[in-house]
């Protein structure tokens, strides 16, 4: 008898133990060993049991709370927040998310590390931190980004004493964590959270925005091309603006175009920040080109560099350049004029923001690719066809995106003419003397003005892109060109865009462009092709052999 | 012509249980994981044709059979007449066809409205149903049905999402999603005709309106990727909702039961049903057809 009473004894001691590892949940503070633990407990045995080891952590300083807020939804709840700390350090992650009904526990949500055995003793100081980013970004850290001191744990698993970092760097708003000890670099991610908004442009048409979203504001980042494209407000600060153009500060998040809903109202900063997409889209899809530099360059537009409603009292070279102006600053940068106050004119016409106009945007940003491919020096001719072939660029993504026609918002070979009224613009390719332009090499400009005219000689270059397209006849030299027709005007862009930015050399003339374009148009479409004899017949025409 | 045949009813043995019925009651619990009938007959009554002794071959007839006072009038078919108080029936089977659907959900992504219509086309699926009626005149009875049917969804999922940079560009995508899951579930109210087929072979014709719910998956978003330039997606899946929703219509057909034993057979089902529904898996209402045709078999229980 007493032989069957010890197996069973036994058996009913494993199965109890059985049964308990099933059904009895683990005390927390029972699990021990180092890694993360997910906690959610929401009722019975394991909420208690949460809720007395969230309390017991409060007590030992391992746990601290971060704020409690009332619940919107349910009167009477509230959740409060807890950061994990050890040894008075923040570990980053580990947070618990405690609910009550009147001071009793309803859930208890989050995550805690355990088996922490990391000192808390840096060996390097936070400013080393910022440093080691800065070298590595370029992007200079401000006092008001202080870095903090964490416990991170790492994907190869264990614990780091890091400083965490997050700056926004030239294509990237990237959190750093650098490793307290060493300098290294212990994790990095991306805090980029891409959204699509919509916003009213200068024109009150609505478009697409690309943005990004940083704590529940929308920011003018645009996350979803290749390159960062980021849009700052300068808010009217123009000392701030031309510090920032001078490499005397940088800027950061707080300058960014922000929103908070994604459903923009600021028109200058949705059309300069839409309009810089579409650019890059347009030398993307036209030319296979990534960018200004081919690269992916970021790009930054700066919009409201100054007050509008200060200027009647801006000095002319100011109220020229900020306001009446668009300009490329180098590095990506394009800074778009202000315009005038509603009613404010100037020479007899209205100006709006200078970003509301898409060939304005686009002739700015082509500078850019100048500056990276043929570097076409901004002076004499050479800077004439520098200006040429952004006026060029700038109606071309103008046809690309809109319907041809007259007035605005519709694609046409005037430049501006989206941001002034009554009806004008600064150049037209179709007719460059309607602006008091050229449009024949034999009346160009040669006094020392405008670097020498380049933006009143590009209007040869213009004109014979516009006959090599359109066709017509040169009103100057009577010559008629038969263009390739508006059907095929890409093949056209193509070969201009090939020539200025591959074949000419930083010093070219109007001749070295004429036969570029020609060696191009045979490059691209072989000898005799309709857009050889198109660009053949159109340098004729506007007096360049 | 049935009642010129000399073996059939008229020439047989009648065989008279008690006439009087106290209570039938017939339950039926029908489980997605398996059929459990309860029936029980106090008591019950089959006119039905006896075969004559093994040997022996059937007397001619002398004279018209007897027959209850009631019955004298009847032809001769009537001789096949149910008597019995009635009927549970409980069977497993297959939905075999059943009506597709379209639905539509337009949703926004990138700041725009994106669409989704989805072909579905419902595939075979298990069918689980009980049946039972009381004999209310003659040869039909008066009774109800369950069902429940479970089928896979298949679909086909074309849609257009927005690109992300530009209005009235969306990109055109397709693929399928197949394995969504739905249960039906029907109520009817059934008049059942009873047809003595053969000596042991039974049939019920039955048909009435029907209450179907309707509880499945439904298309509402398109998964996808994309990558610059954004000028296609490729789809990568949908996500769903469960819906569910009901609507009146119509169920009947026939029932082929062979008896082992004075009260219990077993046999095949043939049923279609059909109703529809409004289904709204997102913020567009889709119609839905539902129930479809199927067979099963079963057992079958006259009292």
């Amino acid at each position: 008898m007493q032989r069957f009473v010890r197996p069973v004894r036994w058996a009913c001691a494993t199965l109890a133990v059985v049964a308990a590892a099933f059904l009895i949940p683990v005390h927390p503070s029972a699990q021990g060993g180092s890694g993360r633990r997910a906690v959610s407990a929401a009722d019975g045995r394991d909420l208690r049991a949460w809720d007395a080891q969230v309390t017991r952590m409060i007590r030992g300083g391992e746990l601290r709370s971060r704020g409690e807020e009332p619940d919107l939804l349910m009167a009477g709840r509230s959740h409060e927040r807890l950061d994990q700390y050890h040894d008075g350090v923040r570990v980053f992650g580990g947070e618990v998310v405690r609910q009550t009904d009147g001071g009793q526990t309803v859930s208890v949500f989050g995550v805690v590390y355990t088996g922490i055995r990391v000192g808390t003793d840096p060996a390097l100081d936070a400013q080393d931190a910022a440093d080691i980013v800065t070298e590595m970004t370029g992007a200079a850290v401000g006092p008001g980004l202080e870095p903090e001191l964490v416990v991170v744990p790492v994907d190869e698993g264990g614990y780091v004493l890091a400083y965490r970092l997050r700056v926004l760097t030239a294509d990237d708003l990237a959190v750093f964590f650098i490793d307290a000890a060493t300098g290294s670099v212990a994790l990095r991610y991306s805090d980029l959270q891409c959204a699509v908004g919509t916003g009213q442009g200068v024109l009150n048409d609505t478009k697409k925005v690309s943005t990004t979203l940083q704590n529940g504001t929308h920011l003018a980042i645009d996350g979803m091309r290749p390159p960062a494209i980021y849009t700052y407000d300068l808010k009217g600060n123009l000392s701030r603006t031309q510090m920032y153009l001078n490499g005397l500060i940088t800027l950061d998040e707080s300058d960014v175009a922000a929103d908070a809903d994604n459903q923009w109202t600021d028109a200058a900063a949705v059309d300069a920040h839409a309009y810089a997409g579409w650019t890059y889209d347009y030398l993307y899809k036209r030319f296979n080109r990534r960018g200004l530099d081919n690269r992916d360059l970021a790009m930054t537009s700066i919009v409201h560099p100054v007050r509008r409603e200060d200027w009647s009292t801006a000095p002319s070279q100011v109220l020229n350049l900020y306001y009446l102006n668009a300009f490329y600053a180098g590095r990506g940068i394009m800074v778009y004029g202000e315009g005038l106050p509603p009613g404010a004119t100037t020479g007899g016409r209205q100006w709006n923001y200078f970003s509301g106009a898409i060939d304005v945007v686009a002739h700015e940003l082509a500078h850019g690719v100048t500056d990276y491919t043929s570097n076409l020096i901004y002076r004499n001719e050479s800077g004439a066809l520098n200006e040429a072939l952004s006026d060029i660029v700038g109606t071309s993504v103008e046809f690309f995106y809109q319907q041809a026609g007259a007035g605005y918002m519709k694609a046409d070979y005037l430049l501006g003419e989206d941001v002034t009224a009554p009806s004008g613009a600064f150049r037209s390719m179709a007719n460059p003397q309607a602006y008091g332009d050229p449009d024949h090499y034999s009346k160009r400009y040669l006094g020392p003005d405008d670097n020498g005219g380049v933006h009143s000689n590009s209007g040869i270059a213009n004109h014979a892109f516009y006959l090599a397209v359109e066709g017509g006849i040169n009103r100057t030299s009577g010559l008629p060109v038969q263009g390739v027709g508006a059907a095929n005007r890409d093949r056209i862009e193509k070969t201009f865009f090939r020539a200025f930015t591959q074949l000419l050399p930083a010093n070219a003339t109007f001749s070295m462009a004429r036969a570029a374009t020609l060696q191009a148009a045979r490059d691209l479409y072989g000898p005799g092709s309709d857009v050889e004899r198109a660009i053949e017949q159109a340098w004729a025409a506007v007096g360049v052999s | 012509m049935r009642g010129q045949q000399p073996a059939r009813p008229l020439v047989g043995a009648r065989v008279t249980l008690r006439r009087a019925v106290t209570t039938v009651v017939a339950a039926a619990a029908v489980s997605m994981a398996g059929v459990t009938v309860f029936a029980q007959a106090q008591s019950q009554e089959v006119e039905r044709p006896q075969p004559p002794p093994a040997g022996q071959s059937a007397p001619p007839p002398a004279k018209p059979p007897q027959r209850p006072s009631a019955r004298k009038s009847a032809p001769p078919q009537a001789a096949a007449a149910w008597r019995g108080r009635g009927f549970a029936v409980v069977s497993a089977g297959a939905q075999l066809a059943a009506p597709g659907y379209a639905s539509t959900s337009v949703y926004t992504v990138h700041a725009e409205d994106a669409t989704l219509t989805a072909d579905a086309s419902i595939g075979i699926g298990p069918a689980f149903g009980a049946r039972g009626g009381v004999r209310v005149w003659k040869n039909v009875a008066l009774g109800g049905g369950l069902e429940i049917v479970t089928a896979s969804q298949d679909l086909a999922v074309t849609g257009r999402i927005p690109h992300p940079f530009q209005f009235n560009q969306s990109r055109e995508v397709e693929g399928t999603a197949d394995g969504l899951e739905r249960v039906e579930a029907l109520v009817a109210l059934e008049v059942s005709w009873y047809v003595a087929l053969a000596r042991r072979v039974d049939m019920f014709v039955f048909g009435g309106p029907a209450y179907i719910n309707v509880r499945q998956d439904m298309a509402t978003r398109i998964r996808f990727t994309e990558s610059y330039p954004y000028d296609t997606v490729t789809f990568t899946g949908i996500e769903t909702a469960s819906v569910s929703g009901g609507g009146f219509g119509v169920t009947g057909g026939i029932d082929i039961a062979f008896l082992l034993s004075k009260r219990v057979g077993i046999g095949g089902e043939l049923r279609y049903s059909h109703a529809s529904t409004t289904l709204t898996p997102l913020e567009q209402p889709s119609a839905v057809a539902l129930g479809g045709l199927q067979v099963a078999l079963g057992a079958r229980i006259l009292f």
